[in-house]
């Protein structure tokens, strides 16, 4: 008999994801195949309110909190039926990061913890930068010739604007500004005596347009990728050469037909629900505006749903991927070289240091990300040179400090600015400003990653080809460095005697370089 | 398009009505089938004047004065539904007496009053009164009290229930008038087996003949017997209401109370008492209908299914085993292997309860989810929700309590499903939810599969038996991620999203209707072949039937098979010319609503769950299924083009809005005789199949 053929199961791992956004909740349900795909079980979305009070009142209000929280508690109704109780099924609940501009941030999150009982992540400006390179990584490998042109891949979201650009398909130039969707909106509608909305449009993001324009002033941008929200639902009712890519016109075109509109006529003609046709109009602008900078020749939008292709995203693992790793790296030469620093130096510190970050691991029980912070730091340890020779690990510090380095949120930045000003100089102590305030276990953090920078700065003292290759063995009150190819380590031990002594405090240990025996 | 174009839809609906009369008015028919399709018409009317007369008296009594598609005021329309239906009441009247009656009689039926009987049966109705009737009589006393005009009547009188009106005296001077309520708990009628003669006795004559018996001391002047009818189209205020449910039984009760539309007074009433009448029950004239016989002829249903007389009754249909379907194997394995298709009640509904039955007790099963608009008295799907329920399965139900006449049935079985652990949705709101749809999430192996079931009919056992609809049983993943998104919808959890297959209204459907007829349109000004085939109850919405009419006048060729009202005027006009539109009335109520568009040979077939009316296509959440399975196509067009051949119960529409009986073709054809007849061979080939092959039981099974 088949009747009961399939009641013997293997136990599901379904994963579900909840993603508070700037005017909707949403819940996509997946099902991780064996091949390493998903399959979608389900997607549930809920218009509410949450950036029009944020950029209208710098708050959430009462009413908006209490949507969102019966929102939640219909989807966790969804996670029930979908055996949530029984099963292991991970469930992440992340929001949007315009929610911090809310003063009653805390509040909020307390009040969702209280009724539903789930914890909210704050997706921060990383998490969206590495969903939004997933997203280009995906349009890259659809679309080869986005390779070969300079392409500008424009995320236009709820209170910022994330740029990358592309340059044969490696990242050369990213960065974020505080123009957005929500953020536009929410300032002209308080403007009531203009009652043009494009000209209110304009005049609201013409500080931010000519910061764009700078950025990108010399970068002869061929191709604009437009990612968000807005556009994206949008995508059908723009005019496209042969469906794949559009012209700046056929934008214009949406734009203005859009501006002519008020909210029901676009809710009945694009089929969109009242909250995003609201700002539908304000995000086509601000798209069809910042293309006009550029004048590319081709503009592509993404065909799927930025929603759920954010969602599932979100389920991929959030530890960086390989690509972006490289991304990351690259990101930091090229700040690197803006300030004229000895890159081959630089790169020979950075590979002794992910050497000695491996090899030690069992000794500094760091995390593989902050392995990732010492290799940037070790690119940019002599950024300050540019400035000035004395104290230039401090103006190295000041540097890394306040460059955009793609992929890294302000903490991380922050740790590599810690790190490159202790790789020369004094040692970490409890006077110096930025390394006090941190928590006991950051200090930790810091002082052994500046231990090991210092002492990868040593072994490339020479500042040539040797001491590339490293083995490490330790003993009892020994680290044993053992320099590949190199028979005379003289210059090595000096700059060592110097440098070592962090490492020596911390962990313990005496640095014993051995030169290769076999010449 | 001018308003002379379409057909004003009440009488539209007066003439569907009449065209239901007329299978009662044919003598070649069975003598009881004639009976039940009179009490069908009667049963009709009394709803057409609760709700659509209702509605127009409100709407006239408002001062509103705008016109309908053919241009008619609710005043003009009132006048016009009067002298229709005054003239189709004269026809039910004329066959109950003159031809019905008698023909009962002398067939051993005798419906009779107690002054035409014997003094032996007299005294033995007496004692059945006494018995059965008087203890459950409770009269109320009208005072006539002229100082105070607010005084009467002591209590409101139940609307759509018999009274019986007597004028009694006690010796002096002294008159006064009781109303005595034939309510709901009193049989309509007394029957008694007299060998070769079966008496029935109207229980308002026997009360009347009895009274004396309620009031030993007072004698019987005169009496009446009359029927009020009020509005009931109250609309639900609901978006102020906060409780939905609480709010619909607030409405219940008000319902019984509101206005007087008709006021029916069976002939033989006396003057004082038609004055007392009228003034209790408010009645202008244009509201009162004197009747020549028996009131409520919508009673007279029990008798055309009296037991004992079946060579009076017409031969019985029974429901056929889809051959679809191994019933041997689990019902989700069927559905996995292919789409099944049933067309009710020639196929059996069992399928689809057993899918509830089986997803109650699956290992496998996680959720179910239904739409429950009108329920069977004791509905196995239900039993089986509460079943599944109680197995620990997550059970949500959208209960509709607009349902327009069965709220009180469906509020008590929501709170029941509600104690079983069913997570109840009381529809959603400003929008009457009709979608017949049904969802069943199993997990198989690592994955999430889901079973669906969409339909045309109401998940009803009984009226399953009755009402033709369409079901199909899917499992294709398309159909089941829109089956989620539409409950995700309803159960207020998430928007609306963008479905892959079915069209939901009131926000894709109408819309791609008008796209499939206009594109119709294009390709036959571009030469190509181009037809529209669609079998609905009603036809009134009016961006429709323009978009059927520029179609029609480009040379697209369009069939309707409309059961029920019908706006779109036929004729030989050059917009109407290509059109034509045949009405079934037959055994079972016609309910399928199935569309059909050629679209360059592609025949694009949907079943839905609604009409083309604007209510259904912009009032209420609907859905309209494309069939993708070709072997299914093929018995949906099958079924269409025999809708069409029917030239024994089919009705032709006329450019006035009345029909004529379709005579053509040499060989009878009845659509759905032929459907019958086709169910049960396939089920017996099925079963002679089944009996040559036989399987073992095998240990451990």
């Amino acid at each position: 008999m088949g009747s009961h053929s399939h009641s013997k199961h293997s136990p599901s791992n379904l994963q579900a994801t909840i993603h508070i956004g700037a005017s909707s909740i949403s819940l996509l349900i997946l099902l991780p195949q064996s091949d390493g795909s998903f399959e979608q079980v389900d997607f549930l979305e809920q218009s509410v309110p949450l950036a029009r009070d944020v950029f209208s009142q710098k708050k959430l209000s009462r009413s908006t909190i209490e949507r969102c929280v019966n929102i939640l508690s219909g989807y966790l109704r969804t996670l029930v039926e979908y055996d949530h109780a029984n099963q292991s099924f991970t469930v992440r609940v992340v929001a949007s990061n315009i929610l911090s501009e809310a003063s009653n941030v805390d509040i909020f999150l307390n009040r969702i913890h209280v009724s539903v009982g789930v914890e909210v992540e704050i997706l921060d400006d990383a998490e969206m930068t590495r969903l939004i390179y997933l997203k280009t990584q995906r349009r890259l490998s659809d679309i080869p010739s986005l390779k070969k042109r300079n392409t500008l891949v424009l995320h236009v979201g709820p209170g910022n604007t994330r740029s990358i650009l592309l340059e044969e398909g490696h990242i050369t130039k990213y960065q974020s500004f505080r123009l957005g969707t929500h953020r536009c909106h929410e300032n002209i509608s308080k403007d009531e005596q203009n009652t043009n909305k494009h000209s209110r449009i304009r005049s609201f993001i013409q500080n931010s347009l000519s910061s764009i324009r700078e950025a990108f002033a010399d970068d002869n941008i061929e191709c604009i990728v437009l990612i968000g929200y807005e556009v994206q639902l949008l995508r059908s009712h723009i005019r496209h050469q042969k469906t794949k890519f559009c012209h700046l016109d056929a934008l214009e075109e949406v734009s203005h037909k859009l501006n002519t509109m008020d909210d029901d006529e676009i809710v009945a003609n694009f089929q969109v629900d009242y909250q995003t046709a609201n700002v539908m109009a304000t995000a086509l602008e601000i798209n069809v505006a910042i293309a006009q900078i550029f004048q590319p020749k081709k503009i592509r939008i993404p065909e799927s749903d930025y929603e759920q292709g954010l969602l599932q995203d979100l389920n991929l693992s959030p530890a960086l991927s390989g690509d972006f790793t490289q991304e990351v790296i690259r990101s930091a030469e090229k700040v690197a070289q803006r300030y004229q620093v000895h890159i081959r130096h630089a790169q020979q510190v950075a590979n002794i240091s992910v050497q000695l970050f491996d090899q030690l691991q069992d000794l500094h029980k760091l995390d593989p990300h902050d392995g990732l912070l010492l290799r940037i730091a070790a690119i940019l340890h002599e950024t300050g040179l540019f400035i000035s020779t004395r104290s230039h690990h401090k103006h190295s510090q000041y540097i890394v400090q306040n460059s955009e380095i793609f992929g890294l949120p302000h903490d991380d930045v922050a740790t590599v600015a810690l790190i490159v000003r202790y790789h020369h100089g004094s040692v970490p102590k409890g006077s110096h400003s930025q390394y006090k305030d941190l928590s006991m276990p950051n200090k930790m953090r810091i002082s052994k990653l500046a231990a090991l920078i210092r002492m990868a700065d040593a072994l490339a003292a020479t500042h040539s080809e040797r001491g590339k290759d490293i083995e490490i063995r330790t003993s009892r009150r020994r680290v044993h460095v053992h320099l590949k190819n190199v028979a005379n380590a003289h210059a090595e031990r000096i700059a060592m005697r110097a440098k070592g002594d962090l490492f020596e405090n911390i962990f313990g240990l005496q640095i014993n370089l051995v030169e290769d025996s076999v010449n | 398009m001018p308003s002379e174009h379409y057909i004003n839809r009440e009488l539209s609906w007066i003439e569907f009505n009449h065209r239901v009369l007329s299978e009662a008015q044919r003598p070649e028919k069975p003598l009881l089938e004639r009976v039940k399709f009179l009490s069908i018409s009667a049963a009709n009317l009394d709803e057409f004047f609760q709700v659509r007369v209702g509605g127009l008296t409100l709407m006239k009594s408002a001062g509103s004065r705008s016109k309908d598609i053919s241009g008619l005021t609710p005043l003009q329309q009132l006048t016009a539904i009067r002298k229709r239906i005054s003239s189709h009441i004269g026809d039910q009247y004329a066959l109950y007496n003159e031809e019905l009656l008698p023909a009962l009689k002398e067939h051993g039926i005798q419906i009779t009053t107690p002054k035409q009987i014997d003094n032996k049966l007299l005294l033995e109705l007496k004692e059945r009164f006494l018995d059965e009737v008087e203890p459950l009589l409770t009269p109320i006393a009208y005072i006539d009290s002229p100082e105070d005009a607010d005084a009467h009547p002591v209590s409101p009188l139940p609307a759509m229930t018999l009274i019986v009106a007597v004028e009694l005296s006690d010796g002096s001077t002294n008159k006064r008038t009781v109303f005595v309520p034939v309510t709901e708990i009193v049989d309509r009628f007394i029957h008694m087996d007299k060998g070769q003669h079966h008496y029935v006795f109207p229980v308002e004559d026997v009360i009347c003949h009895f009274i004396s018996e309620l009031f030993p001391s007072e004698t019987l002047k005169s009496q009446g017997i009359f029927r009020i009818t009020r509005n009931g189209d109250i609309a639900v205020q609901e978006e102020d209401a906060i409780d939905l449910a609480g709010e619909m039984e607030e409405v219940l009760s008000a319902r019984k109370t509101s206005n007087t539309v008709r006021l029916e007074l069976q002939t033989g009433c006396s003057r004082n008492i038609e004055k007392i009448i009228k003034l209790v029950t408010a009645a202008k004239p244009e509201q009162i209908y004197r009747i020549n016989g028996p009131l409520a002829l919508s009673d007279f249903m029990p008798l055309a299914f009296l037991s004992g007389f079946d060579e009076l009754k017409a031969p019985q249909w029974e429901p056929q085993s889809p051959s679809s379907i191994d019933f041997q194997n689990s019902i989700f394995d069927e559905i996995a292997k292919k789409d099944i298709f049933l067309y009710h009640p020639y196929h059996s509904f069992d399928p689809v309860v057993r899918l509830l039955e089986e997803a109650a007790t699956d290992d496998g099963v996680l959720s179910i989810k239904q739409v429950l608009y009108r329920t069977a008295k004791n509905s196995r799907i239900i039993d089986a929700l509460i079943r599944a329920a109680h197995n620990g399965k997550q059970v949500t139900v959208l209960v509709e309590l607009k349902a327009r006449f069965d709220e009180a049935r469906n509020l008590l079985r929501a709170e029941e499903l509600q104690r079983a652990g069913v997570q109840i949705v009381y529809g959603v709101k400003g929008l009457k939810t009709h979608a017949k749809i049904t969802l069943v999430i199993r997990k198989e192996n690592n994955s999430i599969k889901r079973y669906c079931h969409f339909g045309t009919g109401n998940y009803n056992e009984s009226t399953a038996r009755l009402y033709t609809d369409a079901s199909v049983l899917t499992a294709r993943e398309d159909f089941g991620s829109d089956a989620s998104l539409i409950f995700n919808a309803i159960t207020g959890r998430s928007k609306l999203l963008q479905t892959k297959q079915i069209l939901p209204a009131p926000t894709h459907m109408k819309k791609r209707i008008l796209q499939l007829i206009a594109s119709e349109a294009s390709r036959a000004k571009a030469g190509e072949k181009a037809s529209i085939t669609a079998k609905i109850n009603s036809l009134q919405d009016k961006h429709i039937i323009e978009a059927l009419y520029k179609a029609s006048k480009v040379g697209v060729k369009i069939r309707l098979n409309v059961r029920g009202i019908c706006c779109l005027k036929p004729g030989t006009r050059k917009e109407a010319k290509n059109i034509k539109v045949v009405s079934v009335i037959d055994y079972y109520l016609e309910h399928a609503r199935i569309f059909q568009f050629h679209a360059g040979g592609k025949n694009l077939t949907f079943i839905s769950s609604a009409d083309w009316m604007k209510r259904n296509l912009e009032k209420r959440i609907e859905l309209m299924v494309p069939i993708v399975d070709t072997s299914i196509k093929k018995q949906l067009t099958e079924i269409l083009d025999a809708a069409f051949k029917d030239n024994q119960q089919a009705h032709t529409l006329l450019s006035d809005g009345s029909s004529e009986r379709v005579n053509t073709g040499k060989e009878p054809f009845r659509l759905q005789e032929f459907l019958q007849n086709k169910a049960e061979k396939s089920a017996k080939l099925n079963q002679s199949k089944r009996n040559t092959t036989f399987e073992a039981h095998k240990p451990n099974e």
